[in-house]
């Protein structure tokens, strides 16, 4: 008797092992094929060419929009055209050389920070990346992920990846407690050759100011954040000669929030606040400088507290070198 | 002495007990309208008898003179009370103004209440996304977007905390998109979330603008 309870014992022990490990195997692969999604999309996204028809929704209102994007000789070039609303467009080109194998001439083009490469690993520090199944969207086939933060100073995405291209087709922000804050989707897609026939713009692209260094950056910003949350690095940082106004811009690969230390005299006009249109978040903070206050914005797609936080970190060279 | 009689003579006494109902009450008021009526005449009889007797009953003086007509005649010529039309108007406006300013503190309120609830919920919390948070998401439901925050409201708040400060809400509503468009520009740099970057960009005349 004992010892066929025991057997019976070893057996569930085994059991409860050996669903243990398979769960934990499966868990795996959902992680790895969901970052190969993740990583295809993001190659699909700058290597192909495509163009269709978005709805963009936010704060309860909806946007439509036709977006292209063609690729000759490792440049990129990519439109948005709003279709409703007040008229404009927004274009771009792109380089995906390297910094050291392009050598073009500065034009007025704005910086492009140097991100590219890196900004996977960076991702896969601060989320947990899972597949979620099936969907269809503009009439196609995608697979389903869930991007997770792994702390609260970032907030999760549901994406849908064409099973076909790689492409993301669809992208939900969402906050905290779950509520999608904005919608991005296609509603038509249309993908190679019949884009590629889409006259590429001659003549538009010249420069290539995807290589700022870090060097660059620093020596211009005498503002600086003395806490961002673990995962976040500085890629861009700019300032306005004629404002006096001083630009950082962070990103974890994924979510990017904006740093604006503003002149005393726009400062005097801002108070403190915190509001939020649509997925980005507003906060405002003061700082005093050699007794003059100056306002500190920051605006990103980020948790109102962790943005409050940055602003309230924000603190001039001159304080940094004074020993403590 | 016909029901009827009999009927009205219980409602009066009922009336002098202050027990009478609605509808005996109207009865006697409707028989007393015809002045000269013989109902009319029984009744006062009556009501002068019954108050004489209560009041006999209670050791109070009993008086048979009848002062009722020149009561009557009396009201009759008091000025009337006349209202001055400003004064009317002044009286409403108060009352509306009163309703005004409760209505002003009760907004003020519930935008101090908001505002607290922001930083709440988005500081302190962190909900984990389960499968059912996902799958409305994507499902029928969530096609209409539920849950989306109104455009952007500025609400001032000075830096003491007490002291108001006045801020030109056009100037900071300005401010906002400049900096939000600002912001919407760098972000197509990051290039894992392929062209949605630059869905966020609304006005892109507006940095420039500023510039």
């Amino acid at each position: 008797m004992v010892t066929k309870f025991r057997n019976v014992k070893i057996f569930k022990v085994a059991v409860i092992m050996t669903a243990i490990f398979v769960s934990s195997h499966s868990i795996s692969q959902q992680e790895n094929s969901a970052q190969m999604l993740m990583r295809n999309m993001i190659e699909a996204s700058d290597e192909l060419n495509y163009s269709g028809l978005i709805t963009y929704e936010k704060s309860g209102r909806l946007k439509t929009s036709k977006i292209i994007h063609l690729v000759q000789d490792g440049i990129s070039f990519e439109k948005i055209i709003h279709l409703d609303g007040p008229e404009g467009e927004f274009s771009k080109f792109r380089s995906g050389l390297s910094c050291e194998s392009s050598h073009m001439k500065d034009t007025d083009m704005d910086s492009l920070p140097n991100i590219n490469t890196n900004s996977f690993k960076l991702l896969q520090e601060s989320y947990f990346l899972e597949t979620r199944g099936q969907l269809r969207v503009a009439n196609r086939k995608a697979s389903m992920v869930l991007v997770n933060p792994k702390d609260e100073h970032r907030l999760p995405y549901v994406l849908a990846v064409d099973n076909e291209t790689n492409l993301l087709l669809m992208s939900v922000l969402l906050d905290l407690s779950g509520n999608p804050l904005e919608r991005f989707q296609f509603v038509e897609l249309n993908v190679g050759e019949d884009v590629a026939s889409l006259d590429f713009p001659e003549g538009g692209f010249q420069a290539e100011k995807d290589c700022k260094s870090a060097d660059s950056t620093e020596d211009k910003s005498n503002w600086s954040a003395s806490w961002v949350p673990s995962g976040f690095q500085l890629i861009d940082s700019e300032r306005n000669g004629q404002t006096g106004q001083q630009m950082l811009v962070y990103s974890d690969g994924l979510a990017v929030f904006s740093v604006f230390v503003e002149s005393p005299e726009v400062s005097a006009k801002l108070p403190v606040l915190a509001t939020r249109h649509g997925a980005s978040v507003f906060v405002t903070s003061k700082t005093k400088i050699a007794d003059t206050e100056v306002t500190v914005s920051v605006v990103g797609e980020i948790p109102a507290g962790t943005a409050k936080m940055v602003a309230e970190s924000i603190v001039h060279a001159s304080k940094l070198l004074k020993p403590s | 002495m016909s029901q009827y009689d009999e009927n009205l003579g219980e409602s009066l006494s009922a009336m002098m007990d202050g027990e009478a109902q609605d509808l005996e009450t109207r009865r006697v008021l409707k028989e007393l309208a015809s002045n000269d009526g013989a109902n009319a005449l029984t009744i006062r009889g009556k009501w002068q008898r019954y108050h004489a007797i209560s009041a006999v009953m209670r050791g109070g003086v009993v008086s048979d003179v009848d002062y009722s007509s020149v009561i009557s005649e009396a009201i009759k010529n008091e000025d009337t009370l006349k209202t001055n039309p400003l004064r009317r108007i002044l009286s409403s406006s108060g009352r509306f103004a009163i309703a005004a300013s409760v209505a002003v503190v009760a907004i003020m309120g519930v935008q101090q209440f908001e505002q607290s609830e922001l930083n709440v919920n988005d500081t302190m919390k962190f909900a984990e996304i389960d499968d059912k948070s996902v799958s409305d998401i994507v499902g029928p439901v969530n096609q209409v977007p539920l849950g989306w925050t109104l455009d952007a409201d500025v609400r001032a708040v000075s830096s003491e905390g007490i002291t108001e400060k006045q801020y030109s809400e056009r100037e900071i509503r300005l401010y906002l998109s400049y900096i939000l468009a600002k912001h919407s520009n760098q972000a197509p740099y990051v290039r894992n979330q392929g062209m949605l970057p630059y869905a966020r960009i609304e006005q892109r005349e507006l940095p420039t603008q500023k510039e």
